[in-house]
């Protein structure tokens, strides 16, 4: 049976929008998936095969899957989480005008249409700007907030050493990684993501006090996953997340890429689904 | 909701809508209504015997590959019960006007054979009713299988890469030249990091050369993942059988001097993984190549196209 109506880009000749991948559900449950790559990431080369394994899932018939996409190699930060908490915006407040105009007519939702859940899964940078994103948010007062669940894979929140991902974005050669790739790259990021730089501090020291008493529970992260080899971010616990589920076998960019295999990472975020 | 009446629409807009294959529908709806079959069979010739050097013509003849192109994915999605069949409405009989005219026929089956428009013209003439029989995953293979050709249409279709294999030369350079960079590892690393705006034909070629890289390895083991249903199996794989057979020959063996290169590798700080990990790349590139370009799914839609006749 179909569970999904075919992967496509959402329209629109701007960013975002034009970087977002969706597989919309044939029978909407009013849920949905965003997938947040990387440093140097793609929005679905990341996540692969999750594009193709999760719309069979029982918990994620009902589900849209959006895969978010951005520049994950040169822009700043900041920037990309404004982009990313823009987004999410529109997506809770004009969920209709955004699903509707991406739909064939055949397939299109009653206006009034809403989420009333959104599962945010995220990897490496992609918690990094989703954290940001999701605490300006709650700066802002959004209602809808509480809609909201966190899933994170080799988060980056407690700093990371990404110039060795450089050569991810560039290509699917992974053996350039042994040929000094680092040495011709430049980003805002190498240094917006060492541990203890400004924004990771910012980020940790607002999170804390946003989630004082218990409060402000969708900046806590659902669930965390981690590679049992990991090279390029630290592992150390965020806030008040809970600890990490350890995959073995794994590093830090086949962590999050489940195959018919090897579906450990399926696993893990349907039981948060 | 309409499932199928859904998955079709989307097709039509993103195979039949673009500029090119709408170009192509309305040149040869007013070319057939205005009975110009003299121009129309220049327009469709065989470029071996005649070369196509004008312009308008080239682009006349890519815009009728990609209206092609669409109509494999419309067998395709026939085939599979994806989308509704042919039912005469105004699209199909529009499609089956073109795809009978003798001079567009002689093009896709006489000068460049391309079987699944051969199989979607019968079909519109009733004479071929097979389909896939259904199951609980052949509508996520089809799904799975959108999504690989989308990302090669957008990324690879019309790649300076695919052109160069063709043995094309782009503004003075060629595949030889791609392959000579390959064969410089220090600058080959500093080219696939130039930003977009810097990046000349061969950077570009580069990059083209490692997303076809990866386009094969995902096709090759979708194709395995259909050893179940051999012609629907057979039918993906002729929807790229312009590159994996008609120039499969070339093809092979260019992307095989391009693989050697890398095996000429050697890290700066001697790593005996690194080594390792291009011998493996090398040798599944290879692999699968080789698989793609060799005539193993073929057959069943031969047997379908001769069965119909």
């Amino acid at each position: 049976m179909q569970t999904h109506l075919v992967l496509r880009t959402l329209q629109g000749d701007e960013k975002p929008d034009n970087a977002v991948q969706a597989l919309f559900s044939v029978q909407p449950s009013g849920r949905a998936v965003v997938f947040v790559h990387g440093f140097s990431g793609d929005p679905i080369k990341t996540w692969s095969d999750f594009h193709i394994l999760l719309p069979a899932a029982q918990q994620c018939v009902g589900r849209d899957l959006y895969f978010y996409g951005y520049d994950g190699l040169r822009a700043n930060m900041t920037s990309s989480a404004a982009l990313f908490r823009d987004f999410l915006d529109r997506l809770f407040e004009q969920p209709g005008k955004i699903v509707n105009r991406n739909l064939p007519s055949d397939a299109q939702r009653k206006e009034n249409f809403q989420y009333m859940e959104l599962v945010l899964v995220a990897h490496s940078l992609g918690a990094v700007i989703t954290r940001r994103a999701l605490l300006d948010l709650t700066l802002l007062g959004r209602p809808w907030l509480s809609k909201t669940r966190l899933v994170l894979f080799a988060p980056a929140h407690m700093g990371a050493s990404v110039a060795d991902l450089a050569w991810e974005t560039v290509s699917n050669f992974r053996f350039l990684r042994f040929f000094g790739a680092v040495a011709r790259f430049e980003s805002p990021l190498i240094d917006q993501l060492k541990p203890g730089s400004p924004e990771l501090t910012a980020l940790l020291s607002e999170t804390q006090i946003a989630c004082q008493n218990g409060a402000n529970s969708h900046l806590k992260a659902r669930k965390v996953v981690i590679a049992e080899y990991e090279r390029i971010v630290r592992n150390d616990r965020f806030a008040s997340d809970p600890p990490p589920v350890t995959i073995p076998d794994t590093e830090h960019t086949t962590v999050c890429k489940p195959r018919v295999d090897f579906l450990r990472p399926v696993q893990l975020l349907e039981e948060i689904l | 909701m309409n499932i199928q009446g859904a998955n079709f629409e989307d097709i039509l807009h993103f195979y039949f809508e673009r500029r090119s294959a709408a170009t192509a529908t309305q040149a040869l709806e007013q070319m057939i209504a205005n009975r110009e079959n003299v121009q129309l069979a220049d327009l469709l010739r065989n470029h071996s015997e005649w070369p196509v050097y004008s312009r308008r013509e080239r682009y006349l003849r890519a815009c009728v590959d990609d209206l092609l192109l669409g109509c494999d994915i419309l067998e395709i999605g026939t085939l599979t019960g994806f989308i509704p069949g042919p039912d005469g409405s105004e699209f199909w009989s529009r499609i089956q006007s073109i795809l009978e005219n003798k001079q567009v026929r002689r093009y896709f089956e006489e000068f460049y054979p391309l079987r699944l428009p051969q199989l979607l013209a019968l079909r519109l003439e009733g004479r071929l009713r097979q389909s896939v029989a259904e199951s609980p995953v052949l509508a996520s293979a089809v799904v799975h299988f959108l999504a690989l050709d989308r990302g090669f249409m957008r990324n690879l279709n019309d790649s300076y890469l695919l052109s160069m294999l063709d043995s094309f030369k782009i503004r003075g350079h060629r595949f030889k030249d791609v392959v000579e960079l390959i064969g410089q590892p220090k600058v080959f690393i500093k080219r696939m990091f130039l930003p977009p705006g810097r990046c000349t034909i061969p950077d570009l070629a580069l990059q083209e050369l490692s997303q076809f890289f990866q386009f094969s390895i995902d096709l090759e083991e979708f194709l395995r993942s259909l050893d179940g249903s051999p012609l629907f199996q057979s039918e993906v794989w002729n929807h790229y059988s312009y590159w994996f057979e008609r120039i499969g020959k070339k093809l092979n063996r260019r992307l095989g001097d391009a693989l050697d290169q890398f095996l000429g590798w050697r890290p700066v700080n001697p790593d005996e993984r690194a080594a390792v990990e291009i011998q493996a790349y090398v040798a599944r590139a290879r692999g699968v190549i080789e698989t793609l370009t060799s005539r193993r799914y073929c057959e069943p839609v031969e047997r379908a196209l001769s069965h119909s006749r």
